[in-house]
Formats: structure tokens, C-alpha cells, sequence
């Protein structure tokens, strides 16, 4: 990946310099994509929290080696899955599900018209949200890359370590339990 | 990567799965978390703090890299350019010194500890007889020749040492043997209140006689008529019986009451010289009688 076609690479770059400013255009960029990722991976709001300041901080502490080699967001998202693996490894005890469940539906959402189309609705994403979570978490991981971050194969590969038909057969099994949870 | 793509391009359609595109459309409608403002300043004041403590390395404590250890880097209070010349000083000052050398003067430190207490254990021994008794020939007629030892040279230094003089008594009974002590209980115990009493008395009355004054009666006493308890050799008991018949230094007085109660002795007049005895004995009671005279002042 060429830094000159990734304006976050420039971005990081500026502040590798010592502009403050490029840092804050880069992090008001990533925060929202970034912290989601977390919250729907690792499923604890507290986690949640300390992966996504610890991410940053060692977004900070790498400024001045970074190379731009690969796109900003998938850098971002490789420091961010391995600290996130990290704590799965280590057995961290996670939030069960409702409290997770809680933390994002505490969130605002869009909303539709006609209340029982709300429900129907309602219900869709509250059992499409417990499915992610209940997939094993390379699975979860993979599909929330691709469809939060809307990364390629290629990228997801890349953040996750492994390789691209590797990703592509996780993606397929994730996404057939995840049909079928909503068909139900 | 062959194509780059920008992060808000759609994946290419040979990687579309089946099904993703309804999955996406219901997932885009799930709710947009976002981290809290709190969480927002901390990352934000992180990343300013970052950009301070690059001009000045370590002002600001901030958290290790993964490689290193532990959870935060805290300020040091001198500069990093001088981190060289701290650590390089002090590790040749720290230059180890060869064992041999520690050997060597641990020994003779040792040496030295050991000779002083040697010195300092053998100073109350030697220093208090030689004071009291000064060293005198064991041969009973030399005794005689000694000359009487000034009274108020004695009473002189009595007056001085007024202050030290239950020390000195304690002194010198330290340095008496163990054996004196068996049959001269009763003499210690009074020249101890002697001792104690100080020189006020011995100054105000003139009787008392200082400490070392010299008896010449030990003089005429042979040494065969010594008990045997007394017998011993002179090098096992010097200061026994022998150096205080010597050292004892009698006045005119004292010497002239002696005879005269050897004398009603001899006269057979017992009565009266046990009692002038006794009376000598109550009034000198440090003073060590001749063994003619103190086996009458014995009681059965």
C-alpha cells in the first residue's frame, strides 16, 4: 500500500511531525468504527474501553516508526485485534450478553416509522447482535471486519493473521449461522 | 495488494458471499456506539503529551512499548545525555578491590580490636596494686628500710580523690585475689566503709592511716611462721600477705602501739594487750595485722 493514496498515512505521518492537529482529524476519523469493533468483539463495555485507549496509546507510542506500508484503518485494526486476542488468551472474564446488549442498545438507532415495523426490526438487529456474539470469536471477528469496517478479504487477512481463504471460509460459516439465526 | 482500495470502498464482487449485502443493510442498522467524551480527552491528551515528551524525552511519563517492561516510563530528574556520564562515573568508582587486600585488612583490624582489648583487660589489673602497693622486694628487711611514706602526701591525694574514692576502693578490691578474701571477710567489708567514707575523715582525724602505708612488723615476722595457707609461692599470691606487710607503711604512732601491745604480750599481760589489739584493729581495720598479733585478735 503507497502512503500517498491513504490521506490517514498522511495523517499519521503530520503527526509523527508534531502536528497535533492531524492526530485529531485522524482519531475523529477511526474513534466511532474503532470503538465498535471492540464493543461487538470483545462484548464488554469496561474491556471495551481500556482496548480502545490502549490501541491509541500505542498508535501514539509507534508514531515515529510508523511506516505506512498497509492503509491507516487496517493498521489500526491489527494493533486493536491483537490486543483484543491478547485478553481472550489471557481468559479475561467477559460481560455476559445482556450487559453488552445494554451497552449498545443504549446507543441511539435509527428509527422507523410504524411502531410494530419498529419491533420487527427491533427484534431483527436484537437477534442479528446476539448471533454475532454467540459465533466463536474468529468467526465474530471476521464477520465484524467485513461488515463494520467493510474490509476486503485481503485486509481482513491481513489484521487477523491469517490467510485470505481461510477468511473467506470463517466469513461463509459465520454468515450462514448468522441467515439462519434471522430466518428463524 | 494488487489494487489498492480506499477503507470506504465497497469489497470487490468476486468476494461478495452469499447473503452479505442483506446482512450489511441490517447490520448498518444497529446501534453506533461511540467512545464516551472522557475517553475522547484522555486519547487526546495522551497524543499532546506524546508530542511534549518528544522534544523533552522523558518530561512526561507515559506507557512502555510493548517490548518493555512494565506499565508506564516515569520522569527522570536529569537529562537523557547525561545518563551516559552517570552510569559510566560511578561504575569505576564501584572498581572492586582485590580479595587479597579485603583479606589483609580484615585481619588486621581484627589484630588491632584484639590488642586493645588485651590492653584495655589487662589496665585495671596493673594500674590499682602498683598505686596502692608499689612493687617491693619480697625480702622482709628491705621492707624495713623503706622509708615511712609522708602522711600528707597520702591524705593529699585522698583529699583529691574524695569523689573517686568508693571507686578506687572498689578498684582495689577487684584487684585483691580471690584467696585473701576467704579469711578477711570481715576486714573487707569494714575497709570498704573505710573506702567509702572518703578522705573527710582521714583528713579530719589523724589517725586513720592512708591506704598503702607500710607495716614494719611484717618485717619481723620469719616466714616460716606463716600458716600454711600463707605458704604459697609468691609468684601464684603476690600481693597476698607479703606486699601488704610491706607496702604497709606504719606511723610512729602505729608502730609504737604495735610494739607496745607486743610487748604486754611477751609481759603476759593478754587481757590488756588483746584489748589494745582489738582496739588497734577496730580503729585500722584495712590495716593487715602480723600473724603473731592476729592470732590473738582471732575469736574461737
Amino acid at each position: 500500500m503507497d502512503a500517498a493514496v491513504d490521506p490517514d498515512a498522511m495523517l499519521m505521518l503530520a503527526y509523527a511531525r508534531g502536528d497535533l492537529a492531524a492526530f485529531e482529524a485522524l482519531y475523529a476519523k477511526h474513534r466511532g468504527m474503532l470503538y465498535r469493533f471492540l464493543l461487538r468483539s470483545a462484548r464488554d463495555p469496561h474491556r471495551t474501553d481500556e482496548l480502545f485507549q490502549e490501541t491509541w496509546s500505542r498508535v501514539i507510542s509507534a508514531r515515529e516508526r510508523y511506516q505506512p506500508q498497509a492503509k491507516f484503518s487496517t493498521w489500526l485494526l491489527q494493533i486493536a485485534h491483537n490486543l483484543m486476542i491478547d485478553g481472550i488468551r489471557r481468559q479475561r472474564p467477559m460481560a455476559d450478553g445482556d450487559e453488552a446488549e445494554m451497552a449498545l442498545a443504549n446507543a441511539t438507532t435509527p428509527e422507523s416509522g410504524q411502531p410494530e415495523h419498529a419491533l420487527s426490526e427491533f427484534e431483527r438487529r436484537r437477534n442479528l447482535q446476539r448471533a454475532i456474539e454467540q459465533l466463536p470469536d474468529e468467526q465474530r471477528i471476521a464477520v465484524l471486519l467485513r461488515l463494520e469496517q467493510e474490509l476486503s478479504l485481503e485486509q481482513i487477512a491481513m489484521v487477523t493473521g491469517s490467510g485470505r481463504e481461510t477468511v473467506k471460509s470463517r466469513l461463509r460459516y459465520a454468515m450462514n449461522r448468522l441467515r439462519e439465526v434471522l430466518s428463524e | 495488494m494488487t489494487t489498492p482500495l480506499p477503507p470506504t470502498d465497497p469489497p470487490a464482487p468476486d468476494d461478495q458471499l452469499l447473503g452479505e449485502a442483506e446482512l450489511a443493510a441490517l447490520y448498518r442498522q444497529l446501534p453506533h456506539s461511540e467512545p464516551g467524551p472522557a475517553l475522547d480527552a484522555a486519547v487526546l491528551r495522551a497524543a499532546a503529551q506524546a508530542l511534549v515528551a518528544s522534544k523533552n524525552p522523558l518530561a512526561v511519563e507515559r506507557r512502555r512499548n510493548p517490548r518493555e517492561r512494565g506499565d508506564w516510563v516515569r520522569p527522570k530528574d536529569f537529562p537523557l545525555r547525561d545518563v551516559d556520564s552517570i552510569g559510566v562515573a560511578p561504575r569505576a568508582r564501584r572498581r572492586r578491590l582485590p580479595p587479597w587486600l579485603l583479606a589483609l585488612g580484615s585481619a588486621a583490624s581484627l589484630m588491632l580490636v584484639a590488642g586493645l582489648a588485651w590492653h584495655m583487660r589487662g589496665q585495671p589489673t596493673a594500674a590499682v596494686p602498683t598505686d596502692v602497693a608499689p612493687p617491693a622486694p619480697t625480702n622482709a628487711p628491705a621492707a624495713t628500710a623503706l622509708p615511712a611514706t609522708p602522711a600528707p602526701d597520702r591524705q593529699a591525694g585522698a583529699t583529691i580523690g574524695a569523689m573517686a574514692a568508693k571507686p578506687a576502693a572498689s578498684l582495689l578490691l577487684a584487684a585483691r585475689p580471690m584467696k585473701a578474701e576467704s579469711d578477711t571477710s570481715e576486714r573487707d567489708a569494714a575497709y570498704n566503709q573505710r573506702a567509702a567514707a572518703g578522705a573527710d575523715a582521714t583528713i579530719a582525724s589523724p589517725s586513720p592511716p592512708p591506704l598503702a602505708q607500710t607495716s614494719a612488723q611484717p618485717a619481723s615476722v620469719p616466714p616460716a611462721s606463716s600458716p600454711p595457707a600463707e605458704a604459697e609461692p609468691a609468684t601464684m599470691m603476690p600481693m597476698r600477705h607479703e606486699a601488704p606487710s610491706v607496702a604497709q607503711k606504719a606511723t610512729p604512732e602505729q608502730r609504737r602501739e604495735l610494739d607496745a601491745i607486743r610487748k604486754l604480750f611477751a609481759e603476759h599481760h593478754d587481757d590488756e594487750a588483746r584489748q589494745r589489739l582489738e582496739n588497734f584493729h577496730r580503729s585500722y581495720p584495712q590495716w593487715e595485722l602480723a600473724e603473731d598479733l592476729r592470732v590473738h585478735l582471732r575469736k574461737p
